[in-house]
């Protein structure tokens, strides 16, 4: 796998020579794609939950502050890791770009599996559920959070092709 | 502590100032892009769109949910729920296509000219489609 700054020169090199290229640089692209990646990753799972009959006692059981602040969280730290993937991305090689997307949704299961830690420890007070809760979550969060990392690298690298496609009409 | 019923407030009013933010700075950026010629004017709009667009889907998106909450713990089912399953596919679509939207920006910035065509189109249909899920979030608010 190239290095971050391989890829980046890499990166650096398509946009200079294709006026259609997406610079992975941009911030916007960061702010955009981190945003769709949160967006994506509530609305999908709420309109399943909802259609199994599921989604009431669920939003029942969880408060309107909490609910807000593990969203933030979720945006922030989705956001700080995307700008992460997209220093080491290169739309032009895909294999290792969904490999880094995999990395880095591994880092963002974890960081947000520790702040879910500390919203349920906060709630329950019972430091033997709390502790058996943090080694299984140590353990699958960076699983759950690079199979997701890999279906949205994927995801985007569709959508930055479909992107260069309009841009190039 | 912050009331219960205050917090409500709090979410709604956030989620109606995501719907202004969004559907507003559509319709203006789509107006922007039909009556000035496509340059830096027009491109400098829609940048500063596109990063207001994703504060406030998530923003709506966040509060969305919440307001879901004051139907809890049981929410209706039939009509009610078919309207809200209309809401989310469509609000899944306007995410797809709107990071499409981002991306084209982002490539149109790299040569400072955006497409004038795919400008109007883009914005016209971000503005049409938010309009479409406003329209199914009354139907769900008030029947």
């Amino acid at each position: 796998m190239a290095d971050a700054g391989d890829a980046g020169a890499a990166t650096a090199d398509a946009t200079t020579t294709d006026p259609t290229a997406v610079p992975a640089s941009d911030p916007l692209l960061a702010w955009g794609l981190a945003s769709f990646h949160v967006a994506v990753l509530v609305v999908v799972p709420v309109a399943i939950l909802h259609r199994v009959g599921a989604l009431g006692s669920l939003l029942h059981g969880v408060g309107t502050g909490v609910g807000l602040a593990l969203y933030l969280l979720l945006w922030g730290v989705t956001w700080a890791t995307n700008r992460r993937w997209l220093t080491e991305a290169d739309f032009s090689a895909p294999r290792p770009t969904v490999a880094a997307g995999g990395k880095w949704g591994a880092v963002a299961g974890l960081a947000f599996f520790y702040g879910l830690l500390v919203a349920i420890a906060s709630a329950t007070g019972d430091l033997t559920f709390v502790a058996i809760f943090a080694l299984l979550g140590t353990a699958f969060s960076p699983l759950v959070g690079a199979l997701i990392g890999v279906g949205f690298a994927t995801l985007d690298l569709l959508v930055v092709d479909a992107a260069r496609r309009v841009a190039a009409e | 502590m912050v009331p219960l019923a205050l917090a409500h407030l709090f979410v709604r009013w956030l989620h109606v100032l995501g719907v202004a933010v969004a559907v507003g700075g559509a319709a203006l950026t789509w107006a922007v892009g039909r009556r000035s010629a496509p340059g830096e004017a027009s491109l400098a709009v829609a940048t500063v769109y596109e990063f207001a667009f994703w504060a406030a889907l998530g923003t709506l998106v966040m509060t969305g949910v919440g307001n879901l909450g004051a139907f809890t713990p049981s929410l209706p089912r039939g009509r009610w729920g078919a309207t809200l399953t209309l809401k989310l596919l469509l609000v899944a679509a306007i995410l797809l296509l709107s990071a499409v939207r981002t991306a084209v920006v982002v490539a149109w910035r790299q040569r400072s000219a955006p497409d004038k065509t795919a400008l109007e189109r883009g914005y016209a249909a971000t503005t049409l489609s938010l309009v479409a899920v406003v329209a199914l979030g009354e139907v769900l608010a008030h029947g």
